[in-house]
């Protein structure tokens, strides 16, 4: 009985181990299985992204340049397809390639500013330099063609140099309008002047500065701010001239004010729209820019060389579609008080206009019935005389780079005494005429003895 | 008052409004005077050559040219518009001319020296 029942036990026993053995092996069966499975899906991984690193986005990087956005190629094994991790893939190489495609996009514009720029100031820096060397010649130019009006004489040779004169200043205004708009600086330098001289420096750099009545003002425009300041007015001026019929009269006032003088240009043109006015104020304001690329082949630089001059020098330049008396455009160049000499000349301050800068000898009636309730003449004459004399003291004065300024002589000889024949208080007639007989007999009478064909058949008569 | 004239910045057709010929035969050696007449509607310079006149008396053209540092073609053409319209004139001695008879009769007598 015992033996019996240790036998059932170890059959049991036996038959449980069997089963429990049965069981794990299939269990490692399995377990080894999957292992390979996943170790295969591992290996699978390994080689899609090592396929992507190696191959597939050096490939995007070369197919940048001829496809928009090119796809990274992703080689996937079939065990993996429509996995999460083939789905990240794919996300990951695509956003590799918009952001090269960002990269590249940012890194062309930055290149092309850089070139845009290099080369805007190449251009620039040329024609800057061109322009300054024809203001330099052409500022030698009129100052040889000056002296030659005081050397020589005869009517047909100062028509000549008066027609070469013209054309020099027009030459310099022009090619003083690029130096200015290309960043550069007017570069001729005078003393100070009154703004009546700063108008009528203008007028000579335009071409019909015949049609310009310039009223006077005595303040003076310091000495740095004097050619800025002729070149914007002459611009001014050219613009107003050039836009209004050719028989019209372009008129040019002041306006002192508190803070300083403006200078207003009023012309009988046909006037701006109200786009030109609004292209005219952003130009003249500042706000837009030129760009020397855009100018085309037929450039407009005045309006931009009077807002490079105000910028730089603190003028304020406007234009007005309706402010001008003749219906045409008004122009206005304010000058602050910072720009004009402190001492304010005691003369008054505006003189009427003068006819085309001449007294129109053809009316001499109209003028003097026009004018002839002028009190007394004699003594404005008087005060002319003397601020003609005042010019000789002249302090040394020092250039902003400390050097001595040269001084001009100019009138000088104003303050020194007559030669002793004319230095007589009172005009004495009788000398005057003796002069003045002589000096007309003496010419004929040498006119005549020089041919010689005259000479005899007057002297037998 | 200071006043520093720059003789290039204002130039001579402007001075002259675009003259070029004066209006009427004028020689550097012709003398001149003011007269008072009103100085309204005159250009600056036209003042200045009434002003040195006036303070010195009789001038010729060279010397008013001297006196204002402008070129003499300036100042021919501005004195000729100057006498045109009134401002200036050739001094006239009217005390010292002979009478037209006296002149006559010494004409006279020179061609009968002749």
């Amino acid at each position: 009985m015992n033996s019996e029942t240790a036998l059932w036990c170890v059959v049991g026993a036996l038959a449980i181990a069997i089963a429990v053995a049965v069981y794990f092996s299939r269990g490692v069966r399995q377990i080894r299985v999957r292992v390979a499975r996943l170790e295969q899906a591992c290996a699978d991984r390994d080689a899609a992204v090592a396929q992507l690193a190696a191959a597939g986005l050096p490939a995007v990087a070369d197919l940048m340049g001829d496809s928009p956005l090119p796809r990274p190629a992703v080689v996937l094994a079939p065990s993996l397809q429509g996995t999460r991790f083939a789905g990240n893939v794919d996300v990951l190489a695509q956003r590799y390639s918009t952001g090269l495609r960002e990269l590249q996009g940012e890194v062309a514009e930055v290149v092309r500013q850089r070139v845009q720029e290099a080369a805007h100031q190449t251009t620039e820096s040329a024609v800057r330099s061109f322009a300054e060397t024809v203001v330099s010649l052409g500022a030698n130019l009129s100052k040889v063609v000056a002296e030659a009006m005081r050397r020589h004489e005869g009517d047909e040779t100062f028509e000549t140099l008066t027609l070469i004169d013209h054309t020099v200043q027009q030459m310099i205004r022009q090619a003083q309008s690029y130096v200015v708009v290309c960043g550069g600086l007017p570069g001729r330098r005078w003393p100070a002047q009154s703004l009546t001289d700063v108008v009528r420096g203008a007028m000579g750099r335009i071409q019909d500065y015949q049609r310009i009545r310039p009223r006077e003002l005595s303040r003076e425009v310091v000495g740095q701010a004097v050619e800025p300041a002729v070149h914007a007015v002459a611009t001014l001026l050219d613009n107003a001239a050039r836009y209004s019929p050719p028989g019209s009269f372009v008129d040019v006032t002041f306006q002192q004010g508190h803070h300083g003088v403006t200078i207003i240009v009023d012309d009988a043109g046909v006037g701006m729209n109200s786009e030109q006015l609004d292209a005219a104020r952003r130009v003249l304001s500042g706000q837009e820019t030129v760009d020397l690329h855009r100018f085309g082949p037929h450039p407009k630089v005045g309006f931009p060389t009077v807002a490079a001059l105000c910028k730089r020098y603190g003028f304020q330049a406007s234009v007005d579609g309706t402010g001008s008396p003749f219906g045409g455009t008004r122009a206005a160049l304010f000058i602050p008080e910072a720009l004009l000499t402190a001492d304010v000349p005691a003369e008054p301050t505006t003189a009427p206009a003068a006819k085309g800068g001449l007294g129109e000898p053809s009316e001499p009636s109209e003028q003097n019935g026009r004018h002839g309730q002028s009190a007394a003449p004699v003594p404005a004459l008087a005060a002319e005389a003397k601020t003609g004399a005042e010019t000789a003291p002249e302090a040394a004065e020092l250039t902003e780079a400390g050097l001595p300024r040269r001084r001009r002589h100019s009138a000088v000889a104003d303050t020194q005494p007559l030669p002793p024949v004319l230095s007589s208080a009172a005009p004495r007639p009788s000398v005057a005429a003796a002069w003045q007989s002589g000096a007309h007999s003496g010419v004929p009478s040498a006119e005549r003895a020089a041919p010689p064909s005259d000479a005899p058949a007057e002297g037998t008569r | 008052m200071k006043r520093r004239r720059d003789r290039d910045l204002v130039r001579a057709y402007v001075i002259t409004g675009g003259r070029t010929r004066p209006s009427r035969e004028m020689g550097l050696v012709t003398l001149l005077v003011a007269r008072d007449a009103p100085l309204q509607g005159l250009a600056p310079e036209q003042r200045r050559v009434l002003g040195v006149c006036s303070r010195h008396g009789a001038l010729s053209v060279a010397e008013i040219a001297a006196h204002l540092d402008l070129p003499p073609s300036v100042v021919t053409i501005l004195a000729a518009g100057l006498m045109d319209s009134g401002h200036l004139a050739v001094p006239a001695p009217e005390s010292d001319v002979p009478e037209i008879d006296v002149l006559k009769e010494v004409l006279r007598g020179l061609r009968e020296l002749v």
